[in-house]
């Protein structure tokens, strides 16, 4: 026992690697590293969670057990007393003098816990849904859910002097003179003064004291921000700089790695040690800013800039560790392949609507998973040669070419109203509702005793939710037929959350996804399936039917890997150590034979 | 006494402390049936002659009714009223398509900071009610204790809510929320009782009618025939829909939308 505690054991992740573009990839000799790695050891599909949205499967895989034991089922989630929307990634108590609170949503242990307990170091770097980080016996560095100073997942804002900023979400309009003042904005509606002026050297930001010239094309550094005791880091790059236009980008505003307000590490002193040794590891939900191409703020080049400077960044910060402190279990999730694919699949999609071959974006996508590959490379030796390693991806990837507007398909078929003129989830005329689609892949019934206004009685509830799904099933719209199943969250799920788990859940085709109003339990004038015109083209969310959307998993040893699901990793590392799995997790170890 | 009495005397209690501790105190008054009713308690509690000025945030996208009715009754109740409207914002083109966060803040919470800042006020009365928003009018709670009516403010750091609490204790301001206890029902049966105007919105026309008011873009009819403040207390002692339903968002919800969608998925 004692001797196992220099055993070390590693999982890499690469979020949203799928398995149809690696085999193609590995049979053209594109991925060295990987191929390397199958070669000495074994390779599979990795089974995933039912609903493939990352942080219900990096749930599954911090904690061993399905959705219906950990909490983590859908990005949003309703309190179904107050119908109050939420993020499923953390609790936020937002707190009206100034700083927010957050709450872990997740209600198991993870296995940094349990190694915890063994006095088993661990690194957890970058894991979805670790925010707030938890003391560990290790370090923590929170992953996906860390909010930027907002509070929001990150968001950006342009400086810019065309009138159209006036009108633009996430804009900041800005007059054609040599001396600008302006504000950067910052929780709670607090706005510090920003000075931009025009000179030979570029163009000179000033905020307060700190003064830095950014030249056209260029990218600052970091520039830290004080909010009345809340301290902010962002780096802008200046877009253009001439007589007739001024446009500027400003990163999300995310907490100081310095001085951090909220617990984005733990130990706390990491992060600015980290600050101090590799350069700042950005700490928040999306790391590379997707929402700024995705809302046109910036073209794609910038957007790659700035990917692939935060992938360096946090492969700094990791190597740093992995070298520099004692541990035997290391977790990182590692963001390009997933947010590439995002944004980048209508490049390789012809039957995407706004498809394009492009000479260099049309292979962004595989050149990542190249850039990947070669940077594992690199972070396997970081972790030496003895660690057993694993490499994973929670989810594959497919086509999103078409938006079903999942709640105004409800309302047509009678099972849900809007008020008079209403069209968001505040409308819902609940007194007439009976049921409502909200999140990724979720549908609750307006349930007597449960939801704040519910209609539907205990004894109507079965053939309420039977109804519903017959009909998806049928549905069809101009010759489409959106959905390949919908289930019941007792028929995929099981533990004691499952009562508070959705009623149903549809399953798309391939090719489909619920379109974004309706993601917010609110609907639009569109037709109920229309093609989705936005750069965001490629996701994973559906849910499909689980073998269509599995992840890779690499072991360095050969080991079975026929049937392995993302849920194993957890009681494999605990295997590992010899410390026995406990009843509750779902997964198997892979070590078993 | 009874129960409005019981009310009206508890809020009138709560006013006049306030304006002693503080007096540089504003009021603000959003033309709705709370703020409205809030401003004939303060009349009540001065006798017909506020002592301070009474202040309206004008994002300039109100209905056209309100303004008139505050046209109307600030000189009919010969009130010294303050506009707040964020002229700089309006100017670069500030409006709910740029997203209705950044709106809100803009136009209500940076006017009213302005505000704030230029008339030194150290109090702000409302006429919040905590039975208006589920989650949200326990949070945002500051009020006399119960009991002995003292303020308690001392002892309890005042939850200030879209303001931010400065570092220097002097620069922040209380707010005073003197209708705490009250319920939409209470509203409108005092506003029957004592038969205080109310702008034409809140009547049902054509089966719709306003039941909260705010900016136009944000803000939605309901089905109702009530077409009398008879009509609507009757109306409300048999409904179960919220009383803000029919309001897209108030800045509380707007923060919620743009933490959501500031997910990549959206």
């Amino acid at each position: 026992m004692f001797s196992s505690k220099n055993k070390k054991i590693a999982v890499i992740g690469i979020d949203g690697a799928d398995p149809q573009i690696i085999d193609s990839l590995l049979k053209e000799g594109r991925m060295p590293t990987l191929a390397e790695i199958k070669d000495n050891g074994s390779y599979g599909e990795l089974e995933t969670t039912h609903v493939s949205q990352s942080p219900v499967a990096w749930s599954s895989f911090q904690t061993g057990m399905n959705p219906a034991k950990h909490g983590i089922y859908d990005f949003i989630v309703r309190n179904p007393e107050t119908l109050a929307l939420d993020l499923g990634l953390v609790k936020e108590k937002r707190s009206f003098s100034g700083k927010n609170v957050y709450e872990k949503r997740i209600m198991e242990k993870s296995i940094w816990h349990f190694l915890s307990e063994q006095e088993i170091a661990s690194l957890s770097l970058f894991i979805p849904v670790t925010f707030p980080a938890e003391p560990i016996n290790g370090i923590q560095l929170s992953g996906m859910g860390t909010p930027d100073i907002k509070g929001t997942q990150g968001v950006p804002t342009l400086y810019w002097s065309n009138e159209i900023a006036k009108e633009k979400e996430d804009c900041k309009w800005i007059p054609l003179k040599n001396e600008i003042n302006s504000t950067l904005s910052g929780p709670s509606g607090l706005q510090v003064p920003i000075k931009f002026s025009i000179s030979k050297k570029g163009l000179l930001v000033e905020i307060g004291r700190n003064k830095k010239f950014v030249k056209e094309n260029e990218w600052s550094d970091w520039f830290f921000v004080d909010f009345d005791g809340i301290e902010g880091m962002f780096r802008l790059k200046v877009l253009k700089l001439s007589g007739n236009e001024i446009k500027i980008y400003v990163s999300p505003i995310i907490h100081s790695q310095r001085n951090p307000a909220v617990p984005i590490a733990q130990p706390k002193e990491i992060a600015k040690k980290l600050l101090e040794k590799t350069g700042c590891f950005k700490c928040v939900s999306f790391e590379s800013d997707v929402n700024a191409l995705k809302e046109k703020l910036v073209e794609e080049n910038t957007w790659i800039e700035d990917m692939q400077y935060t992938f360096d960044q946090r492969l700094k910060a990791t190597e740093y560790l992995a070298k520099n402190t004692e541990w035997n279990f290391f977790a990182a999730d590692f963001f390009p392949v997933d947010r590439v694919q995002h944004l980048f699949w209508r490049y390789i999609d012809n039957k995407n609507p706004l498809h394009e071959e492009h000479e260099e974006y049309s292979r962004t996508i595989y050149e990542t998973y190249e850039m990947v590959d070669e940077e594992i490379n690199s972070l396997i030796k970081a972790l030496g040669k003895d660690t057993l390693v694993f490499v994973i991806s929670d989810h594959g990837f497919a086509p999103y070419r078409k938006n079903v507007q999942l709640n105004k398909l409800l309302a047509e078929e009678g099972f849900l109203e809007m008020k008079a003129g209403g069209s968001t989830y505040g409308d819902i005329y609940w007194g007439k509702t009976q049921a409502y689609a909200l999140g990724f892949s979720s549908i609750y019934i307006n349930l007597e005793g449960r939801e704040r206004f519910g209609i539907v009685s205990e004894k109507d509830y079965e053939s309420v939710r039977e109804n519903i799904i017959s009909t998806l099933k049928r549905f069809s719209f101009d010759g489409l037929k959106p959905f390949k199943d919908a289930k019941k969250s007792e028929e995929i799920y099981s533990g004691k959350l499952l009562t508070e788990m959705p009623d149903i859940i549809p399953i798309y085709k391939k090719g489909f996804r619920i379109e974004k109003s309706n993601v917010l339990g609110g609907m639009t004038d569109n037709e109920i399936i229309h093609d989705n015109l936005n750069k965001w083209s490629g996701d994973h969310i559906g849910p499909f039917q689980l073998s269509e959307n599995k992840g890779i998993i690499f072991c360095s040893e050969p080991l079975n890997l026929k049937g392995a699901g993302i849920m194993d990793l957890a009681p494999t590392a605990l295997d590992f150590f010899g410390i026995e799995v406990p009843q509750k997790m779902d997964g198997k170890s892979l070590l078993e034979e | 006494m009874n129960h409005l009495n019981a009310l009206e005397s508890k809020s009138i209690y709560i006013i006049r402390e306030a304006y002693e501790q503080f007096k540089r105190i504003g009021m603000l008054w959003s033309i709705g049936k709370d703020s409205t009713t809030l401003l004939w308690l303060c009349r009540k509690a001065f006798y017909g002659r506020l002592p301070f000025p009474v202040i309206h945030i004008d994002t300039s996208f109100k209905f056209p009714q309100m303004y008139a009715f505050r046209d109307k009754y600030a000189k009919e109740w010969n009130l010294n009223l303050i506009i707040g409207r964020n002229e700089k914002a309006l100017k670069e083109g500030m409006n709910v398509k740029k997203g209705a966060l950044a709106c809100c803040t803009a136009l209500k919470t940076n006017a009213l900071k302005q505000v704030i800042d230029k008339y030194k006020f150290k109090a702000l009365l409302l006429g919040i009610r905590r039975d208006e928003h589920g989650i949200r009018a326990k949070e945002r709670y500051f009020s006399p204790r119960d009991t002995d009516f003292k303020w308690d403010y001392k002892n309890q750091p005042p939850e200030l809510w879209d303001q931010y609490k400065s570092k220097a204790e002097g620069e922040t301001h209380i707010r005073v929320h003197p209708m705490l206890h009250w319920t939409e029902l209470d509203i409108w049966r005092y506003i029957q009782r004592e038969k205080i105007p109310i702008t034409e919105m809140y009547f049902a026309k054509n089966g719709e009618r306003y039941r909260s008011l705010g900016c136009m873009p944000c803000c939605h009819k309901v089905k109702s025939k009530a077409s009398s403040i008879d009509e609507i207390v009757e109306e409300l002692r048999t409904t179960k829909t919220a009383e803000r339903a029919g309001r897209s968002q108030d800045k509380e919800q707007a923060y919620m939308m743009q933490k959501l969608r500031s997910l990549g998925y959206m």
